[in-house]
């Protein structure tokens, strides 16, 4: 061993000293049970809707499997409650303009599909018709940690792997159709074809707290110059967000164009929808009064939302917690009620994502083996595979068609 | 169990009231782990002081890495997979956040290495701890990583790959990543002024 390094590790141990000892007994056992509650919740609305779903005759169970068998296994279950399936999202409106859809609905009992039953398995789990990885259809984008990020695409049908962006200097956007990535390097706003051409769109765009974000037609981008606004691809033009907007970070659109949902600075979320001239609170995220908020969960970016703007991925924060941080949602909101969605899935979910049809796209990690579920927007589990290895170090970015 | 009770007083221990007796006693496996906790802690701050910079993000780091092996306690089959087990939680948990990990501000103001000589001298070690502090927090969280593993835990290059959960290959280029970077830095400072050896 070399002096030289003998040198670094002895500066090493002497920066070392200076963290002070603590005891840290008290705040690891509350953590712990936190986490235990969060767990607990999910697991509770699991049971339940397994039960509720079972009850409606939907499933057909083998005679042999005991109806509570669910209760007592990791969210084996239905998935929760869901928005009303669309079977292509609505022209998506400008965010001044009023949507042409209506407003959204109140929260309904998950029914599956007619004719999409799903095989319930014997462990209560539901039973993907799939497991094969190449009947995951679009792309899976995924992103690693560096500072500028190299932008990966999957191609799960063909196996293809390959980085679309390299060492990406901002934030990103990716279209729905998967082709195009918006980005901004040193203030100009652009758009990089997945096969190589870039093209710039704008200048005085920042990426801070707002990246590129495509509408779910892919005909305009949701960005951040001196404030939100909307560009339209095909001019130019840029529509400022209706004032009382201006305030919000991080936002994204439902699948039907018609809703907005951002972060606000404490953390929370809103939803802006009509004209977008208001907007509405989800509950308990970002709340600060122990009655409202008990566990102290926030939000402080949303990263996709489902067709309607009823369920949004979030990488799921404790208030007080920095803004910043992971963009990899770990955690599905519904927004009406604010509670944690059940995932029906095993192991610890790593990666959250609804595409623009308002498909969900869960990745999992279960003693390190790290597996990929496609739902539907009726919940049907379509595919779960085992996710590459060659993208194992990579964070999940988002899911196109 | 009949003639017992069973309570958790918010931040104790999980403690059994076992009447039998009339004594109240701890359970076995949750001293073991406050045991760990209080004997490990120390050990466990020192390595994410150097991987966040700041003492208060350092303990919200270990903090999260003990949670985790209080709730994976009854997994670990010894004492001495626990520690195992905490350090890879930490370890993930500092590198998992994209983009903008947790670690104390520094600004390129604040970075001005001391050029004087005498390494030996006790004021000239502090400043050098100082400068290498602020140029560690320059580096990506997996770079960090890499040097914490690689030169303070005296981890081997495979080790430090199963830690992170990354090839050997990855380690080998962000310790070089990182090394470069430091040198860049640091161009005084004669620890990293030779290219490090091969791993072990």
């Amino acid at each position: 061993m070399s002096a030289e390094h003998d040198r670094l590790r002895a500066t090493l141990r002497d920066l070392a000293d200076i963290a002070e000892p603590t005891d840290l007994y008290d705040r690891a056992v509350h953590r712990s049970r936190r986490i235990a509650r969060r767990e607990a919740l999910v697991g509770t609305g699991a049971a339940v809707l397994v039960l509720a779903v079972l009850g409606s005759g939907l499933w057909r169970l083998p005679q042999h499997q005991p109806a509570e068998a669910p209760a007592a296994a990791r969210p084996p279950s239905a998935a929760a409650a869901s928005s009303s399936p669309a079977s292509s999202p609505a022209a998506p409106a400008p965010a001044t303009s009023p949507p042409t859809e209506p407003p959204r609905e109140q929260p309904v009992p998950v029914r599956p599909p007619q004719g999409d039953k799903p095989a319930p398995s014997r462990s209560g789990t539901p039973e993907p018709r799939s497991r094969v990885l190449s009947d995951l259809t679009g792309h899976v984008f995924y992103a690693d940690r560096e500072a500028n990020p190299d932008v990966v695409r999957l191609s799960p049908a063909d196996g293809d792997t390959r980085v679309v962006l390299p060492d990406a200097p901002s934030s990103v956007g990716i279209s729905p159709d998967g082709n195009r990535i918006a980005y901004v390097a040193d203030g100009r706003l652009l758009i990089s074809e997945t096969g190589g051409q870039t093209e710039q769109l704008a200048v005085g765009v920042v990426a801070t707290e707002q990246a590129p974000v495509w509408s779910p037609q892919g005909d305009r981008l949701l960005i951040d110059a001196e404030v939100p606004g909307v560009l339209d691809v095909e001019t130019g033009t840029i529509t400022s967000l209706p004032a009382g907007l201006a305030a919000g970070q991080h936002f994204r659109w439902s699948g039907d164009g018609g809703t907005l949902v951002y972060a606000t600075s404490y953390c929370g979320l809103k939803l802006a929808t009509g004209d977008a001239t208001s907007s509405t609170s989800v509950p308990v995220l970002g709340a600060t009064q122990t009655r409202d908020n008990p566990d102290g969960l926030a939000a402080c970016k949303p990263t996709s939302v489902d067709i309607t703007g009823r369920r949004v991925t979030v990488p799921l924060q404790t208030t007080g917690e920095s803004a910043t941080g992971t963009d990899t949602a770990d955690a599905i909101v519904d927004t009406s009620t604010g509670k944690l969605e059940d995932l029906p899935v095993r192991g610890t979910v790593v990666g959250a994502v609804f595409d623009a049809e308002g498909n969900l796209l869960v990745r999992t990690d279960e003693d390190g083996k790290r597996v990929l579920s496609l739902f539907t927007p009726g919940n049907l589990l379509k595919v779960q595979a085992t996710e590459p290895a060659s993208v194992r170090d990579l964070d999940l970015l988002a899911y196109t068609r | 169990m009949a003639g017992s009770a069973v309570f958790e007083p918010p931040g104790y221990a999980h403690v059994s009231l076992d009447t039998s007796n009339g004594h109240l006693r701890m359970d076995a496996r949750e001293a073991d782990y406050a045991h760990f906790v209080r004997t490990r802690t120390t050990a466990l701050l020192r390595s994410a002081y150097l991987l966040t910079g700041d003492q208060h993000l350092a303990e919200d780091l270990v903090q999260e890495a003990l949670a985790r092996t209080h709730r994976a306690w009854a997994r670990l089959d010894r004492p001495e997979n626990a520690e195992a087990y905490a350090r890879k939680v930490m370890y993930h948990a500092q590198v998992s956040v994209w983009r903008r990990p947790r670690v104390a501000e520094i600004l390129p103001a604040d970075f001005q290495p001391d050029r004087r000589r005498g390494a030996d001298d006790p004021a000239d070690a502090a400043v050098e701890r100082l400068v290498l502090r602020r140029a560690l927090l320059t580096l990506s969280a997996r770079q960090r990583a890499v040097i914490v593993l690689r030169f303070f835990e005296d981890h081997t290059e495979a080790e430090a790959a199963q830690l992170l959960g990354v090839s050997v290959s990855t380690v080998k280029t962000q310790t070089g990543r990182a090394l470069d970077r430091l040198r860049t830095l640091l161009p005084d400072l004669r620890v990293l002024t030779e290219v490090p050896e091969g791993g072990r």
